[in-house]
């Protein structure tokens, strides 16, 4: 029934249902003693399928519940079946440690406690925007912020660079507890990223497909017109570069490099080309 | 949501094929895995938001984990 010593494996489900589970995380399901996910119904009956004894820690969460009280007791319901010497596999939406603190928060718990632990990558948000919506981060850069606490702790942000923002809904929601946008915040929001961007710089809100039959939601809007679109929990804002970025001479000075013997590389010359003239 | 409907999205979320197949033929994919008539028509109407509420996907029944 249990390995002699208890062992903790965090993995993620991907973001589309079924078809994002990697192999090693369908491996790590099936064989573990425990599994404990934090996923939707559909994706439950998925890994129940793989490893019947599956459990759903979603009541972790209730209404009016703050998140760090829903956190611990996961980590506490991950980490429990460790001391009777079983194998856990923790499950989780997504890429398991990205926006997840209570995948990163078990395997660090596991470890001070002497236990093995490890996360597996999955496939998240970020990998399937890059997907559907042809934004490779290697063109222009990619800068990538949680929305509320890019607004609450100002950055030195590019316009050159591809600008991501996650969790747009939380915004006007201080205690991260309902979920509901407040648009006056969207629209300091928007006034922040004014000072980078035009008021008509388009703003990509993106919502990966879940269902297998489903399209991703891609829906431009100028930036002055942020506060009226509807956020979901799955919305995240895309900005993307404003212009190319300039070659330093100063720099290649410094390096002694004559201009002549650098070569341009494939996607700087379709980034000086511009996506938009190019596509 | 029926087990039967349950099944065919899972497979349909892991085989690209059967999507394909699916969007020539629905009826007979959805007729294969035996889908109920309520299911069939939601997936038919392409209702998202309904076939969302029917399998506890909307977002009253699932908290993505936000930190």
């Amino acid at each position: 029934m249990s390995s002699a010593t208890g062992r903790l494996s965090i993995v993620g489900t991907g973001i589309r249902l079924a078809g994002q589970l990697t192999i090693e995380a369908r491996h790590l399901v099936a064989g573990a003693d425990q599994v404990l996910c934090v996923v939707d119904e559909l994706t439950l009956f998925h890994l129940r399928q793989i490893n019947p004894h599956s459990q759903s820690l979603q009541h972790c969460y209730a209404p009016g519940r703050s998140r760090d009280a829903s956190y611990a007791e996961m980590v506490e319901r991950l980490l429990a079946p460790l001391h009777e010497g079983q194998h856990v596999c923790g499950v989780f939406y997504g890429h398991p440690g990205v926006f997840v603190w209570p995948g990163q928060e078990a395997v660090r718990q596991a470890r001070r406690a002497g236990f093995p632990a490890t996360m597996y990558p999955g496939v998240s948000a970020l990998d399937c925007l890059v997907a559907d919506l042809g934004l490779d981060p290697a063109v222009h850069g990619c800068q990538s912020f949680e929305a509320m606490d890019f607004l609450l702790y100002p950055r030195r942000i590019d316009a050159t660079a591809l600008l991501l923002l996650w969790q747009p809904v939380a915004l006007g929601d201080p205690q991260r507890s309902t979920f509901t946008t407040d648009p006056a915040w969207v629209q300091v929001l928007a006034e922040v990223l004014g000072e980078s961007y035009s008021e008509n710089h388009p703003v990509i809100v993106y919502e990966a497909a879940t269902l297998p039959l489903a399209e991703p939601r891609v829906e431009s809007v100028a930036l002055a017109d942020l506060h009226r679109v509807e956020f979901t929990q799955r919305s995240t804002l895309v900005l993307e570069a404003a212009g190319p970025p300039i070659r330093s001479e100063q720099r290649l000075a410094r390096l002694g490099v004559s201009p002549d013997a650098i070569r341009t590389a494939s996607f700087q010359r379709y980034r000086q080309a511009g996506r938009l003239d190019k596509d | 949501m029926s087990e039967k409907t349950k099944s065919m999205l899972v497979d349909l979320g892991a085989n690209p094929d059967l999507v394909e197949e699916f969007k020539k033929d629905p009826e007979s994919v959805m007729k294969r895995y035996g889908v109920p008539a309520d299911h069939r028509q939601l997936i038919l109407d392409g209702d998202k938001e309904g076939l969302a509420k029917a399998a506890d996907l909307d977002d009253e029944h699932v908290q993505l984990l936000i930190v």
